[in-house]
């Protein structure tokens, strides 16, 4: 069932008084639904969000005035019981295992990192190479020595990198489909 | 929204990245996923968390335990997997242009020359600021050096010990009449059984004090050095080049004091003997308490 716009503009309202923010909300709301959805080894994560979404939005206008608590709270509490179905209906699979691509297989990748890094600003590729270079040595040097703690460690550099590695992804994504020629899930093109 | 600092964060990330290979409570897991839905920052350092993750795994940082998890819990979506395909094209990337680094042209003389120019023209103001602090220096640092080479180097108490031990040996030269001085007159501390410290009562009127150490029997030697200190040990200032005279029924050393280098308290005078062979020896040591 679908809820009515009544419902929806209920379900802002309850978000935010400010339609705005209330909007803003809703998209994080969405966004994040789906990283939970993503870690939690679920599959169609953007329609078991919408459908979290829209069992909250039928409870209003009640849940609005009867439910005490952060309207997150609520979500997630929703959010546990999608995902409960959904693994029940779909059962649990084991990841297919990931094996180390050859030279071949990353081939179209590396002329989409090239192009893309050519894209980049000269600092910030000199950033995210010199950050993989720096990765590289550690390996070389430590050889999964490296403890768990390596995140914690390198933050700060880590944090700078993200937004520039982050950049370089959605233009390699955006890349790769032009060169194998298709829209479809790039891994399971590979 | 959170303030981060990097000590939080790094608690953090260590915390999502244990969320993301499944390794929390059910209760833990409740708590940051609720935490993921209110708070954007959050979720972005989960976004990061999750880049390091793939990172360590391609450059094989991940422990063993952490391996196992990443393996069964955290690839489960192909939005990951791709991840990890990008991170490996880096890896190769950087592997693949560290070993084809192009050799640096060799740069001719007259390209350096206008390197320098050009160096200069985009640079006006830091180099004439530099330029400025180069001469300040030039200038302030030798005046410095000069002044600390006059003060000989010295910490502020050795500094104010020399000026006493000077003032004291200016006023051991000057010929003043003995009897117009307050005279103090002290015994060893090993001949006075009855420990009864010496007191001297210092006015606003008092003038230099002649302090008049008896010697132990027998003890004659051709100079001696007295050295004030506090009844801890601390050496104050010294009193050089004092010679034994003939007191009342015993050798005396005398010498005398300026009243204001007392402070009120409690003193120790060690007695030295410089013997010819520059060998040095303890005499003997007197008490002495210093009223205001």
């Amino acid at each position: 069932m679908v809820p009515t716009k009544e419902q929806f503009d209920e379900l802002l309202k309850w978000l935010d008084s400010d339609r705005d923010h209330a909007a803003r909300r809703y998209e994080e709301i969405r966004r994040n639904l789906i990283r939970v959805f993503l870690t939690r080894g679920c599959t169609d994560v953007e329609e078991l969000a919408d459908d979290t979404i829209n069992r909250v939005t039928q409870k209003m206008p009640g849940l609005g005035v009867s439910y005490v608590g952060p309207p997150e709270s609520y979500f997630h509490g929703v959010a546990k019981n999608v995902i409960r179905e959904h693994l029940r209906k779909r059962g649990r699979n084991n990841p297919p295992p990931l094996e180390t691509p050859s030279r071949q297989e990353l081939e179209i990748f590396l002329q989409c990192l090239d192009e893309c890094l050519a894209k980049l600003p000269r600092k910030s590729s000199q950033l995210i190479l010199q950050y993989y270079e720096a990765e590289r040595r550690a390996k070389i040097d430590l050889h999964k020595k490296l403890s768990s703690m390596l995140g914690v460690r390198q933050t700060a550099l880590r944090a700078r990198v993200h937004r520039v590695r982050a950049k370089l992804r959605d233009c390699i994504l955006d890349c790769l489909p032009r060169k194998i020629g298709s829209n479809d899930t790039l891994f399971a093109d590979i | 929204m959170f303030d981060w600092n990097s000590k939080r964060r790094g608690d953090e990330e260590v915390r999502l990245r244990r969320y993301l290979l499944g390794e929390l409570d059910d209760q833990t897991m409740d708590q940051v996923e609720i935490r993921l839905l209110r708070d954007e920052s959050y979720a972005d350092l989960l976004v990061t968390t999750e880049d390091n993750l793939i990172d360590d795994y391609v450059f094989e940082g991940l422990s063993e335990s952490e391996l196992e998890s990443f393996r069964s819990k955290f690839l489960v979506n192909d939005e990951r997997r791709n991840k990890i395909m990008i991170a490996r094209a880096m890896e190769v990337y950087v592997d693949e242009r560290s070993g084809h680094q192009p050799e640096p042209e060799p740069v001719t003389l007259s390209q350096r020359w206008h390197n320098s120019l050009r160096f200069l023209q985009h640079h006006k103001l830091t180099v004439a600021f530099s330029v400025l602090i180069i001469v300040l220096l030039a200038i302030f640092v030798p005046l410095l050096l000069r002044s600390l080479a006059r003060d000989g180097g010295m910490s502020p108490l050795q500094a104010r010990r020399a000026d006493i031990e000077r003032r004291i040996a200016e006023l051991n030269r000057q010929n003043t009449d003995a009897r117009q001085l307050v005279q103090v007159f002290l015994q060893p501390l090993v001949l006075r059984e009855g420990n009864e410290i010496r007191k001297l009562v210092i006015t606003s009127e008092t003038e230099p004090v002649n302090i008049n150490l008896q010697l132990p029997p027998g003890n004659r030697y051709e100079k001696y050095r007295a050295v004030m200190q506090t009844v801890e040990g601390t050496e104050l200032f010294a009193i050089a080049d004092l010679k034994a005279g003939e007191g009342v029924g015993s050798s005396i050393v005398a010498f005398k004091l300026a009243a204001d280098v007392l402070p009120q308290g409690d003193y120790q005078i060690k007695l030295l003997a410089d013997s010819s062979e520059n060998v040095t020896s303890e005499v003997a040591r007197y008490n002495l308490r210093v009223i205001h």
